[in-house]
């Protein structure tokens, strides 16, 4: 699992993923996650990379959610591949992020 | 055609790649569909990850022994360990996340196997072991 990150205008951190969201994944990216989840509040997480979604990065994905939903931020997901969106939507982490298919519409859930 | 093939791990999650590895090269001679090799890598990765992390042998090392059967249309597993009985399935379903409030971060693992096997088994294997059958696929 790689993780980098960017900067988009209005203060948006892009978040970009690349590999499997499992033990050793999840493992890898827990504390950067968590950084940027005790300081950003418009954060995109894009999942065009991972090739595969587990329980673990399931817990990874909702600390952060929880962080900055309960500061009144934000976290959007982008692209996420048919399997993940299923673990998605199966644990009911969509009614926490917002699922979009591009960075477009990532921006524009902020405006 | 079918493929099959078996894997003994330990307690190192380096297994569970191993298996990933290995599960996916029996689906590719037995010509799975990619969206049934991938549910049952998802049920395989959450059996491993509890097994792991939580499975209590009783002061021997522990054993997960792993057997894979794929098919065109579906893919059998059989995980057998040697850890203190615990059947998955007995468990209380954990409710979806429906809003920050009730935003718990654990206890998916068994959701997904639920949500993504079409079938599942538990056995005892005496006072020291379990097995766990797993079908995912049409058939």
């Amino acid at each position: 699992m790689q993780m980098t990150q960017e900067e988009l205008p209005g203060g948006i951190v892009k978040v970009v993923l690349t590999g499997s969201l499992d033990i050793p994944g999840s493992a890898r990216i827990d504390l950067p996650m968590n950084v940027i989840a005790g300081a950003r509040d418009r954060v995109i997480i894009d999942f065009g990379g991972v090739d595969f979604l587990a329980s673990i990065g399931v817990r990874t994905i909702v600390k952060v959610a929880r962080a900055i939903g309960n500061r009144g931020g934000r976290v959007v997901i982008v692209n996420p591949n048919e399997a993940a969106r299923k673990v998605l939507a199966s644990t009911g982490v969509d009614t926490i992020v917002t699922i979009v298919d591009d960075l477009e519409a990532a921006q524009a859930a902020f405006a | 055609m079918r493929a099959a093939g078996a894997l003994r791990l330990g307690r190192e999650v380096e297994g569970i790649s191993a298996l990933d590895d290995l599960l996916a090269d029996l689906c590719a001679r037995a010509g799975t569909a990619a969206s049934i090799a991938a549910d049952m890598r998802l049920c395989l990765n959450e059996v491993l990850a509890n097994v792991i992390s939580y499975g209590e042998t009783a002061g021997e090392a522990l054993r997960i022994d792993v057997r894979l059967d794929a098919g065109a249309g579906e893919v059998r597993a059989v995980v057998e360990d040697n850890c203190t009985l615990f059947n998955p399935m007995a468990r209380p379903p954990v409710a979806p996340i429906t809003g920050l409030d009730d935003a718990q971060v654990g206890g998916f693992g068994i959701a997904l196997i639920r949500a993504t096997a079409r079938e599942i088994g538990w056995e005892a294997l005496g006072a020291t072991g379990n097995r766990l059958s797993l079908v995912c696929g049409t058939g």
